[in-house]
């Protein structure tokens, strides 16, 4: 089958856009969560947002809205669990990753088990993403895209250095629940397609490409989307060709960059220490 | 070297008189002995002073207290004359951190892009960067000699030039008091003079009122024009000329004369010199004690 007629498809149609909207926001955040050593926080939300999306199925919620509350309220949980500082940061994630697991299962196995219905958002689906879908995932992703507009050169600040940011002014406890926030609301947005398990390597993967090879941060940001914007469109092509799951085929794909980009460097990064 | 005049003076409270950090009786820590005890100092405008103590006198914890960072459990805070819970206009103080405890040489932004963060909080939310902020970011740049290098990135340059970048993040916020953090740590000593000298510029050429914070008084006593030693508390305010006639203290690090600007709480000290930590504090060991003469000079010499 040709590539048009592929397009020709109205559920290949919304997967490539609804995988656009989702490639352009997941690298976005993911420079930012990177730069901050908050990694493994997109991992914990998608596990967290599993016990919403499970409390979704079993109470008849729409599941990408039960998803979004269970998402933000984890965010925030992590968040000021973290600025306390009475529990380490990454214990803060291992805690919410744990609990939003567990609820999620027992949720399930309530709700009738694990069916295609409940894979599919935990490891994306070409064909589940229906229009309102689309709709949701677009609104989402708009929404990020204009805050991390907006609120650009306090997070640069914030990430660069926190201790100058706050020294400077900045409100860096709004920010930092509002980075989180954005990373669940993205979290939320990205699962029909690359699911919610590996939600994580879309922002993780295409940011650590981008800060190897970029020159400047707003470079970073760019080559960040290039990443993922490739990697989502080669790997939702790929994925219908072979049957195989989109995200991890998505995600494949973005290793695969990664490693490209890492051999780039080796060869040429000589360049940029020297002088 | 070009002088590009800072927009440090044309700041609305430029010329407010009065100094720029008063602290009076600060003190700051939580049940037991505390990291700051009964804290005075003030500094005036156009003021290059050398903020000097070891590891441990509480320096760390007085910088976080005038950048806001940290509430004081005890005294009185004013910044521009203004009560620092207070004072919202942050940007005035220039602060630059200990570069090691700081940032991510990986970080992927440019000299350019680090410098310019200077001038966000100055913006406040909703407002993007216009042509004023460029053109200060340049000014910042010309000043700390770091124009060359404005496309670099941070994370590749060395120590000495990521300093320079962060005193020109400073610059560019028209800071009017600005915080080093031992900034000279880990650079070479010919980086140092030219870092000094750069401060020294700073300090007659654009007015800025400079705090340099150190733990060794030799590193900094030939370049400022007064210091204060710190050691939980205020031990000496005067130039280093003064200090120097004083023959007072032969270093404040030895734990004879730590006890001596200490003598209320030796405990700390008993346990420095390996005596049981069960000591009753209320009564000190003889030989602390003993110690306590070293406050007196005339007891140095017998020591």
């Amino acid at each position: 089958m040709s590539i048009i007629e592929l397009l020709s498809y109205e559920f290949m149609q919304r997967a490539y856009l609804a995988g656009i909207a989702v490639g352009i926001v997941c690298p976005l955040i993911g420079v930012f969560l990177v730069l901050r050593r908050l990694s493994l926080l997109a991992d914990g939300l998608g596990h967290v947002t599993f016990a919403g999306l499970a409390a979704g199925f079993l109470l008849g919620i729409y599941p990408l809205f039960a998803a979004l509350i269970a998402a933000i309220i984890g965010a925030v949980g992590i968040e000021r669990i973290r600025a306390r500082g009475r529990i380490a940061g990454d214990a803060a994630i291992a805690m919410f990753y744990t609990a939003g697991l567990a609820v999620g299962v027992v949720l399930v196995s309530r709700a009738g088990g694990f069916n295609v219905n409940v894979l599919g958002y935990l490891f994306g689906s070409i064909a589940a993403v229906a229009l309102p879908d689309l709709l949701t995932v677009l609104a989402l992703a708009a929404i990020v895209v204009i805050l991390i507009a907006v609120f650009y050169k306090e997070l640069l600040f914030l990430t660069f250095d926190e201790s100058s940011a706050r020294a400077a002014g900045l409100p860096a406890a709004a920010v930092n629940v509002l980075l989180s926030t954005l990373a669940a609301v993205t979290t939320v947005a990205a699962m029909r397609i690359v699911g919610l398990l590996l939600v994580s390597s879309l922002m993780v993967l295409p940011a650590l490409t981008a800060i190897r090879l970029a020159g400047s941060f707003r470079q970073t940001l760019g080559l960040a989307v290039a990443a993922a914007l490739l990697a989502v469109i080669l790997g939702l092509t790929a994925s219908f060709y072979l049957d195989t799951a989109p995200g991890g085929t998505i995600v494949l794909v973005a290793l695969g960059l990664f490693g490209l980009a890492s051999l780039w460097e080796g060869r040429t990064g000589e360049r940029g220490t020297r002088n | 070297m070009t002088t590009t005049p800072l927009a440090t003076r044309h700041s609305p409270l430029a010329t407010s008189p009065g100094p720029l950090v008063e602290l009076r009786a600060v003190s700051f820590g939580y049940g037991g002995e505390p990291t700051l005890d009964n804290v005075d100092l003030t500094v005036a405008r156009g003021e290059f002073l050398g903020l000097i103590g070891p590891n441990g006198s509480g320096k760390s914890t007085l910088l976080n207290i005038i950048l806001g960072l940290l509430k004081p459990t005890g005294g009185d805070v004013r910044l521009f004359g203004r009560p620092s819970a207070r004072f919202g206009e942050r940007w005035r103080i220039g602060y630059v951190p200990q570069r090691l405890s700081t940032f991510d040489a990986q970080f992927p932004a440019t000299v350019e892009e680090v410098v310019g963060m200077g001038r966000f909080a100055r913006l406040g939310p909703f407002r993007r960067p216009g042509a004023a902020d460029r053109a200060a970011v340049a000014r910042a740049l010309d000043w700390a000699d770091m124009t060359a290098y404005r496309e670099r990135r941070i994370g590749r340059l060395s120590v000495g030039q990521q300093q320079r970048a962060f005193i020109a993040r400073a610059l560019a916020g028209e800071a009017e008091l600005l915080i080093l953090d031992e900034p000279t740590a880990a650079v070479d000593a010919a980086t140092q003079e030219e870092f000094y000298h750069l401060l020294e510029r700073l300090n007659r050429e654009a007015g800025l009122t400079i705090i340099l914070v150190e733990h060794d008084l030799a590193m900094v006593a030939a370049h400022v024009a007064a210091i204060a030693l710190l050691n939980r508390r205020i031990v000496f305010r005067g130039t280093p000329q003064e200090y120097a006639a004083r023959d007072f203290l032969h270093g404040i690090y030895s734990e004879q004369t730590t006890c001596a600007v200490h003598p209320e709480i030796p405990h700390v000290h008993a346990a420095h010199e390996g005596v049981a930590a069960g000591a009753s504090h209320s009564h000190p060991p003889h030989h602390i004690r003993h110690t306590h003469g070293a406050t007196d000079p005339r007891a140095h010499g017998e020591r």
